[in-house]
């Protein structure tokens, strides 16, 4: 292929990325360095804030305790799927990965309508006479927690699932002719060689959620706010660039830091020979 | 097959986690209490008839329908143009490319949002429709780029050259031969352009005018006020709408590219 050709077909994208993309992020994300000559006061600010600390650290707390929470949740899940036979696993598969195509808003109406004050669960309570007033669910860090697991959960499984359906029969075979128990297997064969899609997955569930929008902000409400909903209130209701801009650049950082972070985790471990994906 | 009780267990009430929010919200909005309340009272269409009189989410409906449709088109077609050039010609270039390509999908679409309405609108002064646009096809580059090139590798070039051989011009080589084979790739690349596209808040949030709101906006303002079941009517007819293109995707690729290529959707 000429040249010429070449760069008028990859042209439109190349042009979009630079337009859209790297002129926008360079030219809103500098500033917050330069006042006038190079500073980091912006970020020091940011992180003697005690709000926005508090916030920053509530995004990182939320999002670890929803990663974990998926991995507890997603290995012996993943791996129920992995045993069921292929037709039924692909059903399963497709109709877990239904709600990660669906809004997100829709999502979180749903819990919004299960954690309510009015919601499914005190409803179900009062009834049964259990409380007398409403729990508050709904509005807390715990919503946001349940949340984030509702939205990255499906993320988790069929990551897992791909990669336990690699692991061969024989070596399962192998553990249980060993007189190895099914939860011996499962703790000692399984999940160390399920180890590398964990780390992919985690990776995915994390970043997902620290930089998630949509649900936090409808099941956090205004006093438990995440980063993104933050970025949003200082960029569109108080139209404070540098605050904006200084929130925009630590959440591509730690997004980023934590895909590179891991992905130097995988191929170390890749080198020690565990990679059987 | 050894039991797993523990394993079982724990994957049935997983599957109670993920399936019974949806089924919840299915089964409300047939219901006819004007709350989204357990026990049902009895059985009405009239939260799916109100939907339809809701003019900020029918316009907002039509709105999120249009720019899903232009994103994607647009979307495809350049992923196509600039999938072809990066396959046939490898290198460095091509990888350097690939990947700023495949950038808009590792950065919070919150700060890509924000940027480009700093950027664009505040700082250019460029027209929000436009900047709206732009923003979307940037959220659609990734995958479209992403599923074509993958389907472009695989297939065998040996075709393409038979036909070539066989005197056929490179043009009409390309039409006959090699874009019949990436039917699956473009139709699943549009499945998903279009549901990341018409389900995107972070960019649309920012660069939406006054008259152009889209339509998972409009839902996140409809519940900030009114907490009715029209919003659980809607969101049936979304999933009814979702669970299509799931079958349609699933025809036209295997579930194993499907589950890969659709992770990151918030």
């Amino acid at each position: 292929m000429k040249t010429t050709r070449y760069f008028f077909a990859v042209g439109p994208y190349l042009l979009l990325s630079i337009a859209c993309l790297l002129l926008p992020l360079v030219f809103t994300i500098l500033p917050s360095f330069f006042i006038p000559s190079f500073s980091l006061t912006y970020y020091t600010d940011f992180f003697q804030d005690s709000f926005s600390r508090g916030i920053f650290f509530r995004s990182l707390r939320l999002s670890l305790i929803t990663t974990l929470i998926c991995i507890f949740i997603g290995l012996p899940t993943s791996y129920y799927i992995s045993l069921r036979p292929q037709r039924r696993r692909q059903i399963i598969v497709s109709l877990i990965m239904f709600p990660l195509l669906t809004d997100a808003v829709v999502r979180g109406f749903a819990w919004i309508s299960i954690l309510g004050k009015n919601g499914m669960i005190n409803q179900f309570l009062m009834n049964l006479g259990i409380i007398e007033d409403p729990l508050k669910l709904l509005y807390t860090d715990f919503a946001i927690v349940v949340g984030s697991v509702y939205l990255f959960l499906p993320v988790m499984i069929s990551t897992l699932t791909s990669v336990m359906e690699g692991i061969g029969d024989d070596v399962v075979e192998a553990a249980y002719s060993l007189g190895a128990s099914p939860r011996v297997t499962f703790f000692k064969v399984i999940v160390p060689l399920s180890f590398s899609g964990l780390l992919v997955a985690g990776v995915l569930v994390f970043s997902g959620t620290i930089s998630a929008y949509t649900t936090p902000t409808l099941l956090g409400g205004n006093q438990n706010m995440m980063l993104a909903s933050l970025l949003y209130q200082q960029s569109n209701t108080l139209s404070n660039w540098t605050t904006s801009a200084v929130i925009a650049f630590i959440m591509i950082l730690v997004s980023l830091g934590v895909m590179k972070l891991l992905n130097y985790l995988a191929s170390r471990i890749d080198k020690r020979g565990v990679d059987h994906v | 097959m050894y039991k797993h009780r523990f394993v079982t267990i724990i994957a049935f009430i997983t599957f109670a986690f993920i399936f019974l929010p949806l089924i919840l919200i299915i089964v409300t909005s047939f219901n006819s209490a004007d709350t989204i309340s357990l026990p049902l009272d009895g059985f009405s269409l009239q939260w799916f008839g109100k939907v339809f009189k809701s003019r900020s989410l029918v316009q907002s409906f039509k709105n999120s329908l249009a720019l899903a449709l232009v994103a994607s088109f647009i979307g495809i077609f350049l992923g196509l143009l600039s999938s072809i050039a990066l396959v046939k010609k490898p290198g460095k270039v091509s990888n350097a490319l690939l990947s700023i390509f495949l950038s808009p999908s590792l950065i919070p679409g919150i700060v890509i949002g924000y940027v480009l309405f700093h950027f664009l609108v505040v700082k250019l002064q460029i027209p929000l429709l436009f900047a709206l646009v732009l923003g979307h096809l940037l959220v659609v580059m990734p995958y479209c780029v992403r599923i074509i090139c993958a389907s472009l590798k695989d297939i065998d070039e040996s075709l393409e050259e038979a036909a070539r051989t066989l005197g056929c011009p490179p043009v009409k080589a390309f039409f006959l031969v090699v874009l019949p084979n990436l039917r699956p790739a473009i139709l699943s690349s549009f499945m998903l352009s279009f549901i990341n596209s018409f389900n995107n808040i972070p960019v649309s949030m920012y660069l939406k005018g006054p008259g152009m709101n889209t339509l998972p906006y409009a839902m996140m303002n409809h519940i900030e006020y009114n907490y009715d079941p029209t919003v659980s009517a809607l969101s049936v007819m979304l999933m009814g709408m979702t669970l299509v293109f799931m079958f349609i995707m699933e025809k036209s690729m295997n579930s194993q590219s499907l589950k890969n290529e659709t992770v990151r959707s918030e």
